[in-house]
């Protein structure tokens, strides 16, 4: 296998949409760093969120030159590639316990016929108390808070013991505790040289919580560190003249 | 085949079918594009249980079991009822619009089913019944059906011709729709009547089984045409009237065949043919 | 054995029987948010079963089997090939499909086979459990006596339970979240298919002995009485089971006794006495919840 060398995740060229004649999102280029964590910002309907899910396989028409997760292809590398939804995305009345969803992070370890045993149950236990769930894990999700809910998702990747996480909207709609909780946890994998990319909307964050930015308009504005991305000009680019103040701001 | 020799019963019933599907293709293009094809479907199984209730009750009072209008009229309140029902019960936590639907349906019909059973075993039911209503018959229909079936549905066209503009906004942008102050809730209710009142109308020809292919099939049929929405409002109209004629007249010729199964595989054929102009019609705009 | 027995206990078994099939395999449907798949499928296995008959000319229960099975299966993927195509919504192009199966079927049913096959179009939506009793065998060992039908639903039960429990964990993963178990998931596709072909064996074997109506209900009912209460997959499987289990024996027992219960004319039908009974047992069993959690709060 390739070390530190090889891009956690690579793509060239990348088209894609949900309509074979519409695509959302135009000769998308990039490479993330392993260890890098990466915000993925833009203005609504941008597509960052298809971008995503389009690089994973999720979206009907997708072309590219090359789609990389960890050095190989993504059959090869799927057991260390976690994505983790928006939470929106998740009906939380579904009948489990937080402990209960951060073991489906584990089933590809188990195989189609092994049993969920006590280590298992150990490990999943481990990945709650990393996020401060440990208290919560026998409370169903759907008592949970929002911030709570969004931390059980993160668990089951952490259970998954993968090397690139690929999270959408993970800061949405959450109260500032968990946003700053999230961030430390995120911040302590990227320390262990896990490789983050997260889709943001909160310009104002930006800065806070991420080393490095994408700024996504349909194609890609700018690139690279958040300070050199996060400019008047990429972000009137991007987002027409209305973020001007926003960007202001913080320049 | 002359006028004398077919009879003026069966021109009437040519009549009233073609005014059903003309009426079902165009009402099923609202129907798709507001997605309620399987409130249409509720609503149909939905009947049942209201025209059974209707039959023992004309037994009852002495009108007759198979008293037209008062079929019409049973039917139509408890499809109407299971109507409201699907997203009354969708609200409630873990169930969702899909098992509220299925839910709704199940409950109905099994209703229908019991009362059904009920019907059959009455000294009146078990000369006629309501069987042909199952899967429709067009030579079961009475001069008395006839005349109530194009009465309700000249009814429904001619409120469908009169709120056509608000029902299109509604249907195609509901957002404008909305910012343009329309009642979009007084529109969508609206909607659920017309496609009730369809429903009831086709069901003694159609069959309450099978009624809701003629409001999903021609519509789909349209609109793999293209086109704007007049154009595939009236083309909806026109595949229903066509498929629905043709399902009479094949129910006659070969003995046996329910005429809501006829209609069904004839707006199913028309349907097919029309899928590979969607195709590369849209292939050729890529 | 005593006459009354012989004709409620083999109703009994196939209710129950179905109950166990539809009910567990219904979970799953409910769970994915795919309740009206289920009614697809239902409509959809006519002409598969019918054909079946015509084919072989016997009522093999191989042939009709394969057939519906594969009618079944074929409509679900021909609604989602349409999907794609058309662009029509998914509710329209499952309705158009199991509409055009249905009416191919009800075609074949009265044109062809309804001299050859002793299934009418009435039995294909209101079941037959009130035909099915226990012929009590001169020489031959007492169980060559019970109706094939109730063989052929203990068979599904058995497949359904078995299918769940094996695949319970990627089932349940799929359910919750399909986008991260299609990513991370071991051979999420080949369960998904497992799932739709076990569903629609379960729907082919209740079928001719309860109908479509029921096997409907049976496959929604019983998981969304369960789902207020529930707080596990699991725990919804068996109280839906257990609950669906408990109204339709007594659904069937009020039907088929309506003439004493009642002081009805005749018997009613039990398939539609079992359907209504679950459909009403949904809200009740809401409302109760609500009313639990008032008092706790």
């Amino acid at each position: 296998m390739s070390g530190a060398a090889t891009p956690a995740l690579e793509t060239r060229g990348l088209t894609a949409g949900y309509l074979r004649d519409e695509p959302v999102v135009r000769d998308i280029s990039f490479s993330l760093a392993r260890g890098s964590m990466t915000a993925l910002i833009g203005p609504n309907g941008a597509g960052k969120s298809t971008l995503i899910k389009a690089m994973l396989g999720l979206v009907p028409f997708v072309a590219a030159e090359r789609i990389a997760f960890l050095g190989t292809d993504l059959a090869t590398a799927r057991d260390r590639v976690a994505y983790i939804p928006q939470r929106s995305q998740i009906d939380w009345n579904f009948p489990a316990s937080a402990l209960d969803i951060v073991e489906m992070g584990l089933y590809p370890s188990l195989g189609l016929f092994r049993r969920v045993r006590r280590e298992t149950r150990e490990k999943a236990r481990e990945a709650l108390a990393t996020v401060g769930l440990a208290d919560a894990a026998r409370t169903q999700i759907g008592e949970l808070s929002g911030g709570q809910q969004q931390r059980v998702l993160v668990a089951r990747a952490l259970a998954q013991d993968a090397e690139l996480f690929i999270l959408d909207e993970p800061f949405a709609n959450i109260d500032a505790f968990t946003e700053t909780s999230l961030a430390e946890v995120l911040r302590g994998l990227r320390n262990r040289g896990r490789t983050i990319l997260a889709v943001h909307h909160d310009l104002r964050s930006v800065r806070t919580h991420f080393d490095d930015a994408i700024l996504l308009s349909h194609t890609i504005v700018a690139q690279g560190a958040v300070t050199q991305v996060m400019t008047d000009a990429t972000l009137a680019q991007a987002y027409g003249f209305h973020a001007e103040g926003h960007a202001g701001t913080h320049a | 085949m002359t006028a004398s020799a077919i009879g003026a019963n069966t021109l009437g019933v040519l009549a009233g079918c073609m005014l059903f599907g003309a009426l079902a293709g165009a009402v099923g293009t609202f129907v798709l594009a507001r997605r309620r094809a399987l409130v249409a479907d509720v609503a149909g199984h939905a009947a049942l249980p209201g025209v059974a209730l209707a039959f023992l009750a004309g037994e009852a009072l002495g009108l007759g079991g198979r008293t037209p209008w008062l079929l019409l009229l049973g039917g139509a309140a408890t499809a109407l009822l299971a109507a409201w029902c699907v997203p009354a019960l969708s609200r409630l936590r873990r169930i969702g619009p899909d098992g509220a639907t299925a839910v709704v349906l199940a409950g109905f019909f099994g209703l229908g089913a019991v009362l059904f059973s009920i019907v059959q075993g009455h000294p009146a039911g078990s000369q006629g019944g309501l069987r042909t209503l199952l899967f429709g018959s067009a030579a079961a229909m009475g001069r008395a059906e006839v005349v109530a079936l194009l009465a309700l549905a000249t009814a429904t066209l001619a409120l469908l011709i009169l709120f056509l503009r608000g029902l299109t906004v509604v249907a195609f942008d509901e957002d404008f729709a909305r910012s343009a102050g329309l009642p979009v809730r007084g529109l969508d209710l609206l909607l659920t009547l017309l496609l009730v009142a369809t429903v009831v109308a086709g069901m003694q020809m159609a069959g309450i089984v099978l009624v809701v292919a003629m409001l999903i099939t021609p519509a789909a049929a349209a609109r793999n045409l293209g086109g704007r929405i007049g154009r595939v409002t009236a083309i909806a109209a026109i595949v229903g009237a066509a498929t629905a004629a043709a399902g009479v007249l094949a129910s006659r010729a070969i003995a046996g065949v329910p005429t809501g199964a006829a209609m069904t595989l004839a707006a199913t054929a028309a349907f097919l043919v029309t899928v590979p102009y969607a195709h590369f019609a849209r292939g050729a705009r890529a | 054995m005593n006459a009354a027995l012989a004709v409620d206990l083999p109703a009994l078994a196939a209710a129950l029987l179905a109950t166990i099939a539809c009910g567990t395999l219904g979970n799953w449907l409910v769970l994915r948010k795919e309740s009206m798949t289920g009614d697809a499928i239902a409509h959809a296995v006519l002409p598969g079963l019918v054909a079946g008959f015509l084919v072989t000319g016997t009522r093999s229960v191989t042939a009709m089997f394969i057939g519906a099975a594969v009618a079944g299966a074929a409509a679900v993927m021909l609604s989602t090939l349409l999907r794609r195509v058309t662009r029509l919504e998914a509710g329209a192009a499952l309705g158009l499909v199991f509409t055009a199966f249905f009416a191919l079927g009800v075609l074949l049913l009265e044109s062809q086979g309804a001299r050859q096959i002793d299934l009418d179009p009435e039995c294909v939506l209101f079941g037959s459990l009130e035909t099915l009793f226990y012929a009590a065998p001169k020489e031959a060992p007492w169980y060559t006596g019970v109706p094939a039908e109730v063989w052929t639903l203990a068979g599904a039960a058995a497949l359904a339970v078995g299918f769940s429990v094996v695949f319970g964990k990627e089932l349940a993963s799929l359910a919750f979240d399909p986008a991260h178990a299609r990513l991370a998931g071991t051979a999420p596709r080949l369960v998904e298919r497992m799932l739709l072909a076990v569903v629609s064996a379960g729907i082919v074997a209740s079928f001719a002995a309860v109908g479509s109506v029921l096997v409907l209900a049976l496959l929604v009912c019983p998981a969304l009485i369960a789902a207020p209460h529930a707080r596990s997959v699991r725990g919804q499987i068996l109280l839906s089971v257990v609950v669906g289990g408990l109204l339709a024996t007594s659904g069937y027992l009020v039907a088929a006794h309506a003439d004493q219960i009642l002081g009805s004319r005749t018997a009613l039908n039990s398939a539609g006495m079992i359907a209504t009974l679950l459909a009403l047992a949904v809200p009740c069993s809401h409302l109760v919840r609500a009313a639990i959690n008032r008092r706790s709060a």
